[in-house]
């Protein structure tokens, strides 16, 4: 999806993979029946609203609404809860102004919690998480040689979860989430190249590619220079004669970096799913 | 056990929380220091071109008062931006653009026209902003107006594979720039040997000297490579990615740079918006030559040659004839 090909001056990204991927997921998930008692897939889809302040480009916070999807995977027991997630979300910044832009953001997340026997319904674990954020500049930036800004994150963290389920039917969520050690790659301080990309001998892209590079690149972050703090609470509602339920999700997810030059976003998101519980 | 977890991530979650959407001033004296500061601590030229860019502020912010109206605010901010005198710099407010005009004090005489209708032969073939055909059967040519559509240039080089000229002219005059990594990639289309042709630095801090050390740029060899003698056309309107080309290619020996000193543009330019939504573009990294000279005030030829007025209105393109010639 990001390609790297001139050593010199440009990198150039092509959302269209991002968007058929998507598509075929969504496809995937709609074909199939969540299965097994004690596992489940689940979908969720809604809006996103964001406010995001990135130094390099403005220096003004700037939103919009957007889609959120969400797909995963999760897997209970009478001790555990283990739950895989995909989400993506795409949202137009500042349309208003000239320099708008659309933030495409990618998250994977692995989150592992174990039952804590003396408060009901908590679970308490870590996660492990890998995510890009990409800034695209759509307005009148006069960016053709640097079209876009971007961080890229892999993170592990904790998680928290408290779960009440009401007259056997109705189950109420909530959850929080938030790295304590991350891997930041961002752009260098003047450029779309990453830092590494710009020592000698270096540079030219075509010869080394972006990957080796790129991962050097990066810096060791902790909480205090890059959180992704994420709250959300649900409620799920039964369908009749079904195990089969649905549910309204409200999250709020924070991402902060002072990483070479500040990051923040504040994003809001309601989205209805669905769940076999 | 239990209670300090929870208690550890309440902390950290409160910690990550701990600002709000903090809106910048909008008023018209915080927006030029904005405009400053974002110049100060990312241009990258000060030095090259002698800016005094402390002045520019005490001029800049003694030009405001009670009256000053938008469009006042915009001809100071623009004023600050043309001070750089760079083609990369520019300020947008969605309606104008004030940009530093790198041909001004030249006499900048070409016609493309002439050159498809006097020195090409029928047979050639325009696409997009791209001109390309032979002149004989031994010279083949391409104009290029800008630097975009990679794709587009493959179709170049297949023409060209087929004809099998011994010479190219490769003529990039009045253009503009765009796809600088078209640059590069025309470089190795013509060398036979990987090539270091220039070097990059970019700004990695606030201040004024911050730079990364600098970093090779090296042309490495295309498959489809065709390393003929080639001819590069420029002249003043030769901006950015044009005048990256001719730096790149000014000491490789089967390579000329025929014309008049290019625009220059040697920086690379990335923008950022004001509080008040404006934009502005300014430079953050440089390209040098491989004899590590800036590119940015213009890239000299290796022959020197202009076209007059009376020249275009006689149908005459001497640089284009000297091109041939050489």
């Amino acid at each position: 999806m990001i390609k790297f090909d001139l050593d010199t001056y440009r990198l150039r990204f092509s959302l269209t993979p991002i968007k058929h991927g998507v598509t075929g997921l969504m496809l995937m998930i709609s074909a199939s029946v969540f299965s097994q008692s004690n596992k489940t897939m689940f979908f969720k889809a809604g809006f996103v609203q964001q406010s995001t302040f990135e130094n390099r480009l403005t220096s003004n916070y700037r939103g919009g609404v957007g889609l959120n999807l969400e797909l995963g995977f999760e897997k209970t027991s009478e001790k555990y809860v283990s739950r895989f997630s995909l989400d993506y979300s795409k949202a137009n910044q500042g349309k208003s102004y000239i320099s708008y832009s659309t933030i495409y953001k990618v998250d994977l997340k692995y989150e592992n919690l174990k039952r804590i026997h003396t408060i009901k319904g908590l679970y308490i674990g870590g996660y492990i998480d890998v995510g890009t954020m990409i800034n695209e500049k759509n307005g009148l930036w006069g960016s053709t040689n640097n079209p876009i800004s971007f961080t890229q994150w892999a993170s592990l963290g904790m998680v928290a979860q408290y779960s009440v389920k009401f007259k056997n039917d109705y189950l109420w969520n909530m959850s929080l989430s938030t790295p304590i050690v991350s891997y930041i790659i961002r752009p260098s301080y003047g450029s779309v190249w990453p830092d590494k990309f710009l020592e000698p001998q270096n540079f030219n892209l075509y010869e080394r590619g972006i990957v080796t590079a790129g991962l050097k690149s990066g810096n060791v972050a902790l909480f205090n220079n890059f959180s992704n703090t994420i709250i959300k609470t649900s409620m799920y509602f039964p369908f009749k004669n079904s195990q089969w339920h649905y549910g309204l999700e409200y999250s709020f997810n924070r991402i902060h970096t002072n990483e070479i030059k500040p990051l923040k976003q504040f994003a809001n998101t309601i989205s209805i799913s669905f769940k076999r519980l | 056990m239990i209670r300090i977890c929870i208690f550890m991530m309440i902390l950290l979650a409160t910690y990550s929380c701990n600002d709000v959407l903090d809106v910048p001033s909008q008023s018209d004296e915080d927006i030029v220091l904005e405009l400053w500061n974002h110049i100060d601590r990312n241009y990258c030229f000060f030095e090259l071109k002698g800016i005094n860019w402390d002045s520019i502020k005490t001029a800049s912010l003694a030009r405001l008062n009670v009256s000053t109206s938008e469009s006042d605010l915009f001809e100071i901010c623009g004023d600050m931006v043309l001070a750089l005198e760079d083609g990369h710099a520019f300020l947008r407010n969605g309606q104008t653009n004030i940009v530093y005009d790198f041909k001004e004090g030249y006499d900048v005489h070409f016609d493309p026209i002439i050159v498809e209708k006097k020195y090409l032969n029928s047979s050639f073939q325009r696409e997009g902003i791209y001109t390309y055909g032979m002149i004989n059967d031994s010279i083949g040519y391409v104009y290029l107006y800008g630097f975009q559509n990679r794709e587009l240039f493959e179709n170049i080089k297949g023409y060209f594979k087929q004809r099998n000229p011994q010479k190219l002219i490769i003529d990039v005059r009045n253009n503009g720039g765009g796809d600088s990594a078209l640059s590069l990639e025309i470089v190795e289309y013509l060398i036979d040997e990987e090539t270091k042709v220039g070097y990059i630095s970019v700004k990695n801090g606030e201040e004024r000297d911050d730079f990364t050390e600098v970093a090779n740029v090296v042309a490495t060899l295309s498959s489809n490579n065709y390393p003929v003698k080639t001819n590069i056309l420029i002249n003043r309107g030769s901006y950015s990615a044009s005048s990256y080309l001719a730096g790149m290619v000014k000491y490789i020996d089967n390579i000329n740079v025929i014309g008049q000193i290019t625009g220059g543009g040697g920086g690379g330019g990335q923008s950022f918006e004001l509080p008040n939504g404006w934009v502005v573009r300014i430079p953050h990294h440089y390209f040098l030559d491989a004899k590590m000279n800036h590119i940015e005030l213009g890239v000299e030829p290796d022959v020197e040659i202009e076209n007059t007025e009376l020249d275009i209105m006689n149908q005459r393109d001497l640089m284009l004839e000297m091109a041939i010639e050489y």
